[in-house]
């Protein structure tokens, strides 16, 4: 069962599927035989037009009457009363036609082909819905070929029983038979929907809970709004009308040409009979055998556009080859086999990622509403073609010369023009529909933070409240600060001015509402803030003030038992000052100090001051921890002109990994052109060590910096990289085996492959739509089954062939096992020159 | 400062005490514990901020790096019993519109489900 991509638990209604579509593709075939035969032997190839207009008519009052119909019966009974009403009304015609009267009846060959119309829609029409509502995209693709082997097996059949009982003179017997095949398959179709209430709860719709109202029912007005008013619905109904046009006048052809060759009836029939049959063989091996690779190599995209560049060579095949049965033949094969095998396959795959209510409203209207529109312009063109090139007419039937319908290519290649116009927008369409079936569950949280947050003032008041119990200088200067910066609100005035550690309040309000502030600079109600500042600052310039403050910092610095506050102050008040103050030649000692609490005030007076003269002694304080975060804060403010110091640290592997680490850190802050390079030249040639650090640097600058271009070279070569260590790692895991021993290893194995995954879709967003990939992996890390199954069908569609054909692998819902054959295959793959 | 790490289902709980200062952290940092948990596959972290007195620019950071890691990953990192204090503090500052801050364990424990 794993050979035809069945999964365990999915293999009886698979099989029931199958059944499903061979009990009504056989007598589809064998009553399409009859009814070609009929109306060509009694009223010739000039009745087509009219048969196709007439049957199109009435399968167009058939499907609002269904509509209104499915509006009111659930889809089982629907189904079952259709096979019914099919089945007895077959047996009724083949009394009919028994008679003298049915025989000489030159109306009966009009309605045995609209009958048989109706038929052949109804019945694909509520097959193909039933099949949609089971499966997602992924089990789709799976399983679809599968099940439309049944519907190629029963076109084999069915032809094969035409040709064998015409030739046996049993034909008598072909309408009967398949009347009861249609009786047979109301069986299948309970059995159907009896098992469709046992499946997995993710892969059936969920019905209404007890009081809650059941979903409306459409009717013919919703769904033609539906197909309206979605651009993609629309397309598909574009496409799929030419496409019937198109099959239509291929089909005129071609039974011109079959009108032109057979003189005896009989062995019209048998041709027709064995014709479909080989037909459907043909249809059965291309499913086989080509339908999966084609759609896995060229992907959904590029697939919808090779029926009609494959119609578009046979056209010119029969414009350019005299006219016969053999190019007819060539044609016909063509178009047919396609819609049997590709063309159905991938039309259930457009239809899949369409939202459920959407679906159950447009079907129908464009399987059966458009289609029979399509076929009345198709017969339209026809009658109108006949009329001008003959313009001979018996009764209501045109006499047509065979001959003349070669022209008919003229037309055809017309048609496949805006056909495969459309098919391209319906390729891209696609995947913009899939991916708005899924969800970016989470953004990059430093993003969010960012933008919600003032981190430098958040913190600037933490370290005011602090310092509050430390030194009245220290905490009158980051007054000043945050008087400076204009954050020196009420509120915060209040809150600071309290004692830390000294609070006691019943409630946050009551803080709030607290009158007067204990302990804040009794200053603010007469000084205007602007004369303050440029107080201070014309104080700290004068000449006195850097003398002076010159020799208490040589007293500070000189005494290493010195109080620790004291620096802190010292480094506070150099901060402050102007960049060219003598003073500030004393900050890079302090930056070294051994205190992280001196580090840490002398790091923000170095992000104030920006002299490149301290920058070697901001990373040097890359490496300890409690001073790491306010050396990547400060080489942030730095920006630029930190890059070629930090270049040359980063470079260097001799460096403390922790350092080189917060290098990275600093580089994504800044986040510029420059440093998104440096950050790529070291992924590209650096030993791997900060691969992972280097990767999530890169992602968040994308993700914050859109116009910062990375060369995709870089990334796509690491991606394939770091593919081969997921493989090997997930290998080395299987050999592992279970045991105690092993568990350190697992666990560190275990670790790998998560880290390993998210890398390589970090990295697949640096050249791929980012907003696509992080999509896609979310939804595969943590999302249903059914979005897993999208997230995965939009990679499939995203990403090209060189990049799909390992990614894929790593994501596809298989066994262990398969999974292993996979990764082995990628492995080898990759050790090829 | 002293951190002791527990677990209630898949959540881990980190219980802080004394301050989160640059001057008090020892060998390892808060954020540098989150981030193991986060590579051993965890998700969901909340930090129990019971016996916590007061917290400078450095826990600020600590919290916030914490919360960056957890959330990059799709996981949640939540925070609770934090002192009327810090609370006003984080308040004003609007770390609380980033920050998920529950008053009870058992609160912030349901929250993640």
């Amino acid at each position: 069962m794993r050979l035809v991509g069945i999964k365990p638990g999915e293999e009886k209604l698979a099989f029931l599927l199958f059944s499903y579509f061979f009990l009504i593709t056989t007598p589809h075939t064998i009553i399409k035989a009859l009814r070609t035969t009929d109306l060509l032997v009694r009223l010739g190839v000039g009745a087509l037009p009219l048969a196709y207009l007439s049957a199109a008519v009435v399968t167009g009052l058939v499907v609002v009457f269904h509509s209104k119909i499915q509006a009111k019966i659930s889809i089982q009974l629907l189904i079952i009363a259709n096979l019914v009403f099919f089945a007895v009304s077959g047996l009724a015609l083949q009394l009919v036609l028994q008679t003298e009267s049915g025989r000489r009846s030159l109306l009966l060959p009009y309605i045995y082909w609209v009958w048989a119309s109706v038929l052949i829609v109804v019945l694909m029409t509520h097959f193909l819905m039933t099949v949609n509502e089971i499966f997602n995209p992924r089990e789709a693709k799976r399983l679809f070929a599968f099940i439309s082997s049944g519907g190629i097996l029963g076109g084999i059949l069915g032809g094969l029983l035409a040709g064998i009982l015409t030739r046996a003179n049993l034909a008598v017997l072909l309408l009967p038979l398949a009347c009861g095949l249609l009786l047979a398959c109301v069986f299948v179709v309970r059995a159907v929907f009896r098992d469709r209430q046992k499946l997995p709860l993710t892969a059936k719709p969920i019905p209404p809970r007890k009081g809650q109202a059941e979903a409306p029912k459409v009717g013919f007005k919703d769904s033609y709004n539906a197909v309206r008013k979605n651009s993609y619905l629309a397309l598909i109904a574009a496409a799929v009308a030419i496409g019937i046009i198109v099959s239509t006048l291929i089909e005129f052809q071609f039974f011109s040409a079959t009108d032109r060759h057979f003189t005896n009836p009989k062995d019209l029939q048998a041709f027709f009979g064995f014709f479909f049959a080989g037909l459907t063989i043909f249809a059965f091996f291309l499913n086989a055998f080509l339908t999966g690779n084609i759609i896995k190599r060229l992907g959904v995209k590029l697939t919808v556009l090779l029926t009609p560049v494959v119609l578009l060579v046979c056209s010119v095949v029969v414009l350019i080859a005299p006219f016969s049965l053999l190019p007819a033949v060539l044609i016909k094969g063509g178009d047919e086999s396609l819609a049997f095998s590709l063309n159905q396959t991938i039309r259930e795959i457009l239809y899949i990622p369409v939202a459920s209510g959407l679906k159950f409203k447009a079907r129908p209207f464009i399987d059966m509403f458009i289609s029979r529109v399509a076929k009345v312009v198709a017969a339209l063109i026809l009658l109108a073609f006949a009329l001008l090139l003959n313009k001979k007419v018996n009764y209501l039937t045109p006499v047509f010369d065979t001959g003349l319908a070669k022209q008919l290519s003229w037309i055809v290649l017309g048609l496949l023009v805006p056909w495969a116009v459309f098919s391209l927008k319906i390729g891209k369409e696609y995947v913009t529909t899939i991916n708005r079936s899924i969800k970016v569950k989470w953004d990059r949280a430093d993003r969010s933070v960012m933008k919600e947050l003032d981190v430098d003032s958040a913190k600037e008041i933490f370290d005011a409240v602090e310092s509050r119990n430390r030194s009245a200088v220290l905490y009158a200067m980051h007054i000043f600060d945050l008087l400076q910066q204009d954050k020196l609100s009420p509120e915060i005035k209040n809150m600071i001015s309290e004692k830390a550690g000294e609070v006691r309040v019943s409630s946050l309000s009551d803080l709030f509402n607290a009158e007067g502030a204990a302990g804040f600079p009794e200053a603010d109600e007469d000084i205007r803030q602007e004369d303050l500042v440029a107080d201070i600052r014309e104080t700290m310039s004068l000449d006195a003030y850097q003398e002076l403050m010159g020799r208490h910092a040589e007293s500070v610095m000189a005494e290493s038992q010195k109080s620790e506050v004291e620096k802190m102050e010292l480094a506070k008040a150099i901060g402050l000052m102007s960049p060219d103050a003598p003073m500030t030649d004393r900050l890079e000692a302090l930056i070294d100090d051994h205190s992280p609490d001196v580090s840490f005030y002398a790091l923000k007076s170095a992000a104030r001051l920006k002299k490149i003269g301290y920058i070697p002694a901001v990373i040097r304080k890359l490496i300890n921890p409690s001073t790491r975060e306010d050396a990547i804060s400060t080489l942030h403010k730095y920006g630029q002109s930190a890059m070629p110091a930090l270049g040359e640290n980063f470079k260097d592997s001799r460096q403390d990994l922790n350092l080189r680490k917060a290098v990275v850190e600093t580089l994504a802050r800044i986040g510029t052109q420059e440093a998104a390079f440096a950050l790529v030249e070291e992924l590209d040639q650096g030993s791997g060590e900060l691969d992972s650090e280097i990767i999530d640097a890169l992602d968040r600058i994308r993700t914050e910096k859109g116009e910062v271009q990375l060369p995709g070279r870089v990334g796509k070569r690491k991606t394939l990289f770091l593919v081969q260590k997921y493989c090997r790692a997930f290998l080395d895991l299987r050999d592992l085996g279970p045991g105690e021993d092993n568990e350190a290893a697992r666990r560190r194995l275990e670790r790998d492959l998560q880290t390993l995954f998210s890398d390589i879709f970090k990295l697949l967003g640096l050249f791929y739509p980012q907003e696509e990939i992080r999509k896609a992996y979310q939804n595969i890390e943590t999302g249903t089954k059914n979005s897993i199954a999208y997230a995965i069908e939009l990679l499939d569609n995203t990403l090209k062939r060189d990049m799909r054909d390992v990614i894929i692998p790593l994501v596809e819902d298989s066994s262990p096992s398969e999974r292993q054959r996979a990764f082995q295959k990628i492995l080898k793959n990759s050790q090829e020159p | 400062m002293r951190i002791a790490a527990r677990q209630k289902n898949d959540i881990v709980i980190f219980d802080l005490e004394g301050e989160i200062k640059r001057s008090d952290i020892t060998d390892i940092t808060l954020h540098q514990l989150v981030k193991e948990q986060l590579d051993s596959g965890k998700r969901k972290i909340l930090l129990n901020f019971d016996g916590v007195e007061f917290i400078d620019s450095f826990g600020v950071g600590e919290i916030l790096a914490s919360y960056i890691s957890t959330h990059n990953l799709g996981g949640k990192l939540k925070l609770v019993k934090i002192s009327k204090k810090l609370f006003l503090i984080f308040q004003v500052t609007m770390l609380t519109k980033v920050l998920d801050i529950y008053e009870e364990e058992e609160t912030a424990l349901k929250s993640f489900s």
